[in-house]
């Protein structure tokens, strides 16, 4: 560019500049405001060939598509399974960054790797096998007709609670927002003598995505002798709950991780559940039709 | 618990393994029955890189007479797999990372800063395109296009894109006059090339368009059809002083800067002129020369508010690469461009064509 003359390098960046300078500018666009109903439906129409276009073009190029890659909002909607779990992931979702170690509860120390940069890291040696542990017992709850619930109630939290019971189906369910206390003492008061007493009100399972702004709910869970399960981080006791995963309770990233793998395993016993079904209900028209053959 | 750990140290492999390997003998035969899937992650836990997308056919047997197996092999493989490996490095540890393509072209086209990234996602897609639309001949079928006035598909009941190269652009000899122009005078400044497409818009009209280097179809300002972005070295851009009244119900917007230029059509009388589309009475034989084959008029029966959708979105048929790499590689030889065009139309898959034709061309 340097040995060229001065007008022809002034041609050139001259046309390397063109490209930029030709994008409708703010004052263009704010020209082009829609503002009668024909606006509003030529904008759609204009969109629709748009997204066309771009969908002819993404068949080529190359083999990644946006399908096959990883995108922001997987770790909600396209989570672990279970039996894909890995140290890495874990470790991904910063599962292994504690509290303090001045915050350090005694019982946790089992569950604790060492301390760097003044806070307690967790072992993920130890959480791994717990998590699966947890996802097992989710299967077999499910798998066993029984309800579980998931309570996340952090504005975060709540897409992923959300998401965790739709994925078990009917037998999900979750607690976004607060955990009413009484929901299992006062069930009575709550959903009326003949619900309490006819229906099941009372969960299989619940799960605790932030267990310290939940004690009251885990305290009634003891109550009513519900097995817990809980993300417990390194400033808390692991006993409050009945199966604790040692991890990082402040990452979403980690209770996203965590509520999926549990949420799949969930699923699972959903299936392994109408699988069963459907054999004794084939297994039980078998035997029908053989008792009506022996008779005649 | 604590035996759990117990029995984990005394596996005797690293901890990493023996936690995966314990875990999955661990695995319940329930867990198993549901569906047998691989241990690691699916595709999209892995990190991708781009590679090239399979070929219809397969690249050892060449393009009968239009490409051998080198050639093709330099086009399918070398070129497009160099082109893919420097995008990889453009965008390595970028927010366009993951993004395919096509999304990478529109994410990269606003920013100078991104112009290595841009130029090798658009040459690659283009590239892409180019080699999709091909088909090798066969004995029995030395060319493809007696697809053209074939079987007529499910949803036709009329050769449509047949029928609009003939009323558009005279005949299949004219259309290959068209792209042999377009090619010659992009290749005639000795410069880096580029494609030569065949456009459709919503309306069905046709249009021959080039794109010099890495312009692109997929964002306007990008298509570096013409050399010159405000068109003054091609006899000025049309701007009227008061638009006419559009069509009913549409809110009535500034003229815009410059009008839309459909094509580089051969058949203009001297230089290329673009279209008026706001002309209220039908426009002069003599003033439409710039969509290519067009008789003039867009007749009486044409309803105004079609008028706005032409060529606003351009959705291409095929391309065809006009590079030097491509030519010399078949064994041509530096000015053997003629052949290689010549060539390149026993190879085109029509029914490919026909098919994008009949999806695209909807607001008739």
């Amino acid at each position: 560019m340097a040995a060229l003359c001065p007008a022809r390098r002034r041609l050139f960046s001259a046309l390397l500049r063109q490209p930029c300078r030709s994008f409708t500018s703010a004052t263009e666009s704010s020209e082009k405001i829609l503002q009668s109903q024909d606006d509003w439906t030529a904008f759609q129409l204009d969109r629709a060939e748009r997204t066309t276009l771009v969908d002819v073009f993404s068949k080529f190029g190359s083999a990644q598509t946006r399908d096959n890659t990883w995108q922001p909002h997987h770790p909600l909607h396209r989570p672990t399974a279970p039996r894909d779990l890995t140290l890495s992931a874990l470790l991904a979702a910063g599962a292994h960054l504690g509290h303090h170690s001045s915050l350090l509860n005694p019982n946790f120390v089992p569950y604790a790797y060492g301390t760097r940069a003044g806070i307690t890291i967790i072992d993920l040696e130890r959480t791994l096998p717990h998590l699966r542990r947890a996802a097992s017992l989710v299967r077999a709850v499910v798998s066993r007709d029984g309800t579980v619930v998931f309570v996340g109630t952090r504005t975060d939290l709540r897409p992923t609670v959300l998401k965790a019971a739709q994925r078990i189906g009917s037998q999900g369910y979750h607690v976004g927002e607060k955990w009413l206390p009484g929901t299992l003492t006062n069930k009575v008061h709550f959903f009326g003598p003949e619900v309490a007493q006819s229906e099941r009100v009372v969960p299989d399972l619940v799960v605790f995505l932030n267990p310290i702004p939940n004690l009251h709910a885990i305290r009634e869970c003891a109550i009513e002798h519900v097995p817990t399960i809980g993300i417990v981080d390194s400033n808390v006791d692991p006993r409050i709950v009945m199966y604790p995963i040692p991890a990082n309770d402040e990452s979403t990233r980690t209770a996203e991780l965590i509520a999926g793998v549990l949420s799949i395993a969930g699923r699972e016993g959903a299936e392994l559940a109408a699988e069963r079904a459907q054999k004794r209900a084939r297994s039980a028209r078998s035997m029908a039709k053989h008792r009506t053959l022996e008779v005649d | 618990m604590h035996r759990l750990t117990h029995s984990l140290a005394t596996a005797g492999c690293s901890s990493t393994r023996a936690v995966r390997f314990a875990a999955s003998s661990w695995r319940s035969t329930a867990a198993t029955a549901v569906s047998p899937r691989p241990l690691l992650a699916t595709a999209s836990r892995r990190r991708n890189i781009h590679v090239r997308v399979p070929l219809p056919y397969k690249i050892e047997d060449g393009m009968g007479d239009f490409l051998p197996p080198a050639a093709l092999k330099v086009i399918a493989e070398d070129y497009q797999q160099g082109l893919l490996d420097r995008l990889n490095e453009q965008i390595k540890g970028t927010k366009f990372e993951n993004l395919s393509v096509a999304q990478i072209v529109i994410s990269t086209a606003p920013h100078e800063s991104q112009t290595l990234a841009f130029n090798y996602a658009s040459l690659a897609l283009n590239n892409s395109f180019f080699l999709h639309h091909l088909k090798p001949p066969t004995a029995r079928a030395p060319n493809h296009e007696s697809a053209l006035t074939g079987k007529l598909l499910s949803h036709e009941r009329t050769h449509r894109l047949a029928g609009a190269i003939t009323a558009q652009l005279g005949s299949l000899a004219d259309l290959k006059t068209y792209v042999a122009a377009a090619a010659q005078g992009m290749n005639s400044g000795g410069g880096a090339g580029g494609f030569v497409w065949l456009v459709t818009d919503a309306l069905g009209r046709l249009g021959v368009v080039a794109t010099y280097g890495a312009g692109t179809l997929l964002v306007a300002e990008r298509r570096q059809s013409l050399l010159a972005w405000d068109g003054t070295e091609l006899g000025g851009v049309y701007q009227p002083a008061t638009p006419p009244p559009p069509p009913s119900g549409r809110t009535q917007h500034a003229a815009p800067a410059q009008a839309r230029a459909l094509s580089t059509s051969a058949r203009a009388s001297g230089s290329v002129r673009p279209t008026n589309v706001w002309s209220d009475p039908p426009l002069a034989p003599s003033d439409a020369g710039a969509v290519a084959g067009s008789d003039g008029t867009y007749g009486a029966s044409e309803a105004p508010a079609a008028l706005d959708a032409l060529g606003k979105t351009l959705y291409p048929l095929f391309c065809v690469s006009v590079h030097e790499h491509a030519w010399m590689a078949a064994g041509y030889g530096v000015w053997g461009m003629e052949t290689y065009l010549e060539r390149f139309w026993t190879c085109l898959n029509w029914v490919a064509v026909r098919e994008a034709y009949a999806r695209y061309a909807v607001r008739k």
